[in-house]
């Protein structure tokens, strides 16, 4: 628009284009983006960090530790970090937080952390409004939390961010202990040309829960855990009185019948929707099983089990149909049993329990859909100040500090006394410190997932049984790490065809039999050249 | 007549009276108009508008191929257009004849302060009162159901959906629209209209010969500069409600840019039907606005 | 007046008691439902039209903190700044535009019309604001909508509508453009002052994207941006909230509508000092005195 930006925009494409080589050539030996001929790039190094032992060990592998209470004595798991304020933008899904000024538990945050965190940040709506614009604008904070693919993913990266690889690939990271203590699965998610462009914000693996009333199901003398799709359909016949307006689901529990028949899939959006063998994928709503799915799917909303206002309904309402029983079951992420169990203290004997999905008939193995990796990642702005870069790494190692640590304390409830009061061991927040901890910190780092409910036991045995139960059947997603431009571009308006065409055939207003043109047209024209994508990256 | 030189004077004065909104509209409205040339541009923002390669008419791809799916946003879209013009827009007139011909006038304030409110209300709220009321599982059927009686349903009727949102649409608005009229209807001169009565004149003849002309100039503004927004229809309202009928039914033209370029993070498409949008509601304006001049109206502007 | 018919009189109350009766009732619904207890909510499943155990704890837990009471402020301040200024340049503009036969008047009014009809993008808005350096600026909130093209044209409407031989004996008088506008064509537009007046406050006060595009740190937010992360994030359960700030809190329910109290109260109480330029026979009154 005007002079100075253009020539900055000429600046920032040079570095892209030509001065490429020189920034990467301090990159660790092995590896060089700039040549064409990239090596895959060694993940950093995996090692668990952990301020207490739990109640219940993080096993199998993918299963977050439990802790039923606090630890009473917190140690110190990093160093304050010295240097100048750092800035970042961020997203929150939440309410904002008290400024600077008036916010006891960030001021303490910046005392004990030892650098200046200044954070803006957005309502998670908004945010991908808000990064286009301020990357269009060129003037980035610090560090930018990054939410889902944009088109061009790698080249805006490699324009607008600091390629992390030389810090963070292989033993770099034991230098940030935290940081060494993230899931190796989330940092394959910050992975795009081989170059490692920022911290993951972890995610349990467990993924895309099936919420059970449990109390209900109970009262109904039905058991925890259909074992076959007939047994499955009984169940929620007998969840359903229409005439108390009592029904069995909240939303067409679509990702379980697809698991049932087999088959991974979260729609709509057709995340895990490709499915690999011996180096060849699959989309696997051409599979047979997917047109069996939506049969069966047709067949349980006619039976009338499922609530009717469900088509559109937003998720705060399907929530009040749950704490209010109008039905037994919703469909959430992982992260929703405190949510339930915060709002549903005045429903006498609530209790959640995830369920699995069954097979169809019964028997052989079952499936599951793993959950996204992470929440999103934070880059850091575009500079060669390796000083500046280290020191902004170190305040986000910090930000990783463990369950457990005087870190973790001062990030999740702060000044003891002030923002929180213990209860036993159990920090509970006071009312200022519920406000004040708002500040979406979280959305820029923190360390794997721990299942922690205080003072409900119960809840933190429920959920734990649920991951131990279902982490070992998720199949794992072949797409993950991998990046299709297809996919980020072109793919997402034919994606959104091939949803609404299910929503119409979910709804009934288009028979099953419209499946197959609607997926045809979608391979045709974008499906085939993801796959041939995908099975050339997962060739190297 | 004023002298040459008066009428330099008056319109140098004019002029720079107008000066402080035409510098805004120039400053805000003109020069990021000018990034709308992302239409003809494969837009990345980290690359901005002077570095993104140019793409001739792509982003204009399914406009011009007449893809299925946008032809049906656009015949949605021109559907609840001309309900809306024909259903909608007569009822504040009429809302305000009626005001206006209550006497009391602190009833007519209580009345009016009551129905302009549901304007304020955003359509996430609106929607979800609605959903209680007259969904399928909301109050109305629930009672119906409980007395054994039939449901009706409103809500997830593919058919019934265009209707379903107009009527929302007279709900929050009706009142709030009333607001222009009445003010117009204010000058309408009480010695007229008492000069009216001496004659004899009937109300249906008092309302056509002194109200109605009071207020037609207005009205036939009103109705311009509706139709140059034919091709928007409330975006909001119908992606909440978009996934109780499919899209089928309640596709519409900015519906389908957000569902097909926004979504996607395709800048191009979205400004590419945006002029289009534009480039209509150019024709449309222009179009009725001769209209108007042909009926002996004001219109816009004048020929 | 001459004497409506009984039967006009019982349509008319009848189609008004109808219409009020549809906007009660809701509205009802929305302020039972902000002081409902959380038992009752969650028996309800959503909205309550009735609360035996009234409670302002959603009141309460949206007004701790501060936060809300000062984008109060911040949206007043801007509402009343933002619609002076827009009412000056208004007014200024569709005068101007109402002066038959002046200098350049059709192409400014074709101008004003056709940006009506484009809109510039986000991000080019964006960056002008930005050259312009008004980031971080209250000024970003006001400046780029300083001017609605639909307020230009319907004021302008009425400016043609004030009969011209008022205007010309006042020329002959010797008054001069300025003069004219401010002491003959003002007072006789009380009503559409009053009108042009409230779309842009109510415009200014709902205003809430230009803020998060163009304000830096939240605790400049105005009112409407606020209260939206408290309604806007609807998604699936448990997707990433911290849930842990969310036990003891009212229903959510419950907090949004005391939400929509909150921020529509403010509207409603300055509407009756608006209403009464509405008065019929203002105008000729004007002209007669």
């Amino acid at each position: 628009m005007a002079p100075t930006l253009s020539r900055r925009r000429v600046l920032a494409l040079g570095a892209a284009a030509g001065l490429g080589p020189l920034l990467g050539a301090c990159g660790d030996g092995g590896s060089s983006s700039s040549n064409g001929s990239t090596g895959p790039v060694k993940l950093p190094t995996y090692k668990p960090v952990t301020a207490a032992t739990p109640d219940l060990a993080a096993e199998p592998a993918g299963v977050s530790p439990g802790y039923f209470t606090y630890p009473t004595a917190s140690s110190a798991a990093s160093q304050p970090v010295q240097g100048e304020a750092v800035t970042a933008l961020t997203y929150t899904y939440d309410p904002i937080a008290p400024a600077l000024g008036s916010n006891p538990y960030w001021q303490n945050l910046n005392d004990k952390l030892g650098t200046e965190l200044k954070i803006t940040y957005v309502a998670s709506a908004d945010y991908k409004s808000r990064v286009a614009t301020t990357i269009a604008g060129g003037d980035l904070p610090d560090m930018v939390a990054i939410q889902g693919v944009v088109q061009q993913m790698p080249a805006m990266l490699k324009t607008t961010f600091t390629d992390l690889t030389e810090y963070l690939s292989g033993d770099a990271v034991l230098a940030y202990p935290n940081l060494a203590g993230l899931p190796t699965d989330a940092w394959r998610s910050v992975v795009y040309d081989q170059r490692i462009w920022g911290i993951p914000v972890p995610r349990a693996r467990i993924g895309t829960v099936l919420y059970t009333r449990a109390d209900l199901l109970a009262k109904a003398g039905l058991s925890l855990q259909p074992t076959s799709w007939d047994e499955f359909k009984q169940m929620a016949a007998a969840l359903t009185d229409e005439r108390a307006g009592r029904w069995a689901f909240g939303q067409i529990p679509f990702n379980t019948i697809l698991e049932m028949n087999g088959i991974t899939g979260n729609w709509p959006g057709g995340a895990g929707a490709w499915q690999a063998k011996d180096g060849v994928f699959t989309h696997t709503g051409t599979t047979p099983q997917f047109t069996q799915a939506l049969q069966d799917t047709v067949e349980l909303v006619k039976s009338g089990v499922i609530h009717p206002d469900q088509a559109g309904a937003p998720n705060t309402k399907r929530n009040q149909w749950m704490l209010a029983g109008t039905t037994s079951f919703t469909i959430g992420l992982y992260a929703g049993w405190g949510k339930f169990y915060g709002q549903a203290k005045d429903v006498p004997g609530f209790r959640l329990t995830g369920m699995l999905s069954p097979t169809r008939d019964g028997t052989g193995t079952r499936v599951r859909t793993p959950g996204p990796t992470l929440s999103s990642f934070t880059a850091i702005a575009k500079t060669d100040d390796a000083n500046r870069i280290k020191q902004i790494l170190q305040v986000l190692n910090w930000l990783c500090s463990p369950f457990g640590s005087s870190e973790y304390l001062a990030l999740r409830y702060g000044v003891e006394g002030q923002t929180f009061n213990r209860n036993g061991s159990d920090p509970t927040l006071t009312e200022g410190g519920r406000s004040q901890t708002l500040l979406p910190v979280r959305y820029l780092a923190e360390a794997s997932p721990v299942i922690y409910e205080p003072g409900n036991r119960q809840a933190v045995q429920d959920q734990y049984d649920h991951q131990v139960a279902g982490v070992p059947l998720a199949v794992p997603d072949p797409t993950l790490g991998l990046y299709s431009e297809t996919v980020a571009s072109k793919a997402a308006s034919e994606q959104q065809e091939l949803d609404s065409v299910l929503l119409e055939i979910q709804l009934g207003n288009k028979p099953v039999s419209a499946w197959q043109p609607a997926i045809k047209q979608f391979m045709d024209r974008v499906g085939n050249k993801i796959k041939a994508e995908y099975e050339e990256q997962a060739g190297r | 007549m004023h002298s040459q030189r008066n009428r330099w004077r008056r319109d140098r004065v004019l002029l720079l009276l107008a000066l402080p909104g035409v510098t805004a509209l120039l400053l805000f409205h003109y020069l990021p108009l000018g990034g709308n040339i992302i239409a003809f541009q494969d837009f990345q923002p980290f690359l901005g508008i002077w570095h993104s390669p140019y793409v001739g008419l792509d982003n204009f791809e399914p406009v011009l191929t007449g893809d299925p799916v946008f032809l049906n946003a656009l015949v949605n879209t021109l559907i609840i257009t001309l309900i809306q013009v024909v259903f909608v827009f007569p009822l504040p007139i009429c809302l305000a004849l009626i005001l206006n011909a209550t006497i009391s006038e602190r009833l007519k304030r209580l009345t009016q302060s009551i129905l302009y409110m549901p304007h304020f209300l955003s359509w996430v709220i609106v929607v979800a009162l609605f959903q209680q009321m007259f969904g399928n599982g909301g109050m109305l059927n629930g009672w119906l159901r409980s007395a054994d009686l039939s449901t009706f349903h409103i809500v997830g009727v593919p058919e019934l959906f265009k209707l379903m949102i107009t009527s929302q649409v007279i709900w929050k608005d009706t009142g709030w629209s009333t607001i222009i009229f009445l003010a117009a209807l204010s000058r309408v001169d009480p010695a007229q209209m008492e000069a009216a009565v001496v004659d004899g004149a009937s109300a249906v003849r008092r309302l056509w010969h002194v109200t109605l002309p009071s207020i037609r100039a207005v009205i036939v503004l009103l109705l311009i500069l509706r139709l140059g927004d034919s091709l928007s229809v409330g975006f909001e309202q119908i992606i909440l409600q978009q996934a109780q009928v499919g899209a089928g039914a309640s596709e519409v033209l900015d519906t389908y840019v957000y569902n097909h370029g926004i979504v996607g993070g395709d800048w191009g498409t979205a400004a590419a039907v945006g002029l289009i949008k534009g480039i209509v509601g150019v024709a449309l304006v222009l179009g009725a606005n001769r209209a108007a001049h042909a009926l002996g109206e004001q219109g816009v502007y004048t020929k | 007046m001459g004497e409506p018919s009984r039967l006009a009189i019982g349509a008319r109350g009848l189609v008004l008691g109808l219409g009020c009766l549809a906007v009660v009732v809701p509205f009802w619904a929305v302020l039972t439902t902000s002081i409902a207890s959380p038992e009752e909510i969650s028996r309800a499943g959503g909205f309550v039209l009735w609360t035996r155990e009234p409670t302002l704890d959603a009141y309460r837990a949206v007004l701790s903190g501060g936060i809300v009471t000062r984008a109060l402020m911040v949206s007043a301040g801007i509402t009343v700044v933002g619609t002076a200024l827009s009412l000056v340049a208004t007014i200024t503009l569709a005068y101007a535009l109402s002066r038959p036969g002046s200098l350049l008047h059709k192409p400014i009014l074709l101008m004003t019309v056709f940006t009506l009809l484009f809109n510039p993008g986000i991000i080019p808005m964006y960056l002008t604001v930005k050259q312009l350096g008004l980031l971080d600026n209250y000024l970003a909130l006001i400046l780029p909508v300083l001017v609605n093209a639909f307020n230009v044209i319907v004021m302008r409407a009425f400016f043609l509508e004030i009969p011209g031989e008022l205007l010309e004996s006042a020329f002959m008088d010797g008054a001069g453009e300025v003069r004219i506008l401010l002491r003959i064509v003002l007072p006789l537009s009380k009503a559409v002052v009053a009108v042009i007046g409230l779309f842009y406050a109510v415009a200014y006060w709902n205003a809430f994207f230009s803020a998060m595009l163009y304000l830096q740190s939240p605790e400049k937010w105005p009112l409407q941006l606020v209260l939206r992360t408290y309604v806007v994030n609807d998604t699936p359960i448990g997707s990433d909230q911290l849930s842990s700030n969310l036990e003891n809190l009212p229903p959510q329910i419950s907090v949004q509508m005391a939400i929509l109290v909150i921020s529509i109260l403010p509207i409603l109480l300055i509407y009756p000092f608006i209403q009464k330029h509405f008065a019929k026979g203002l105008m000729v009154g004007a002209v007669k005195g």
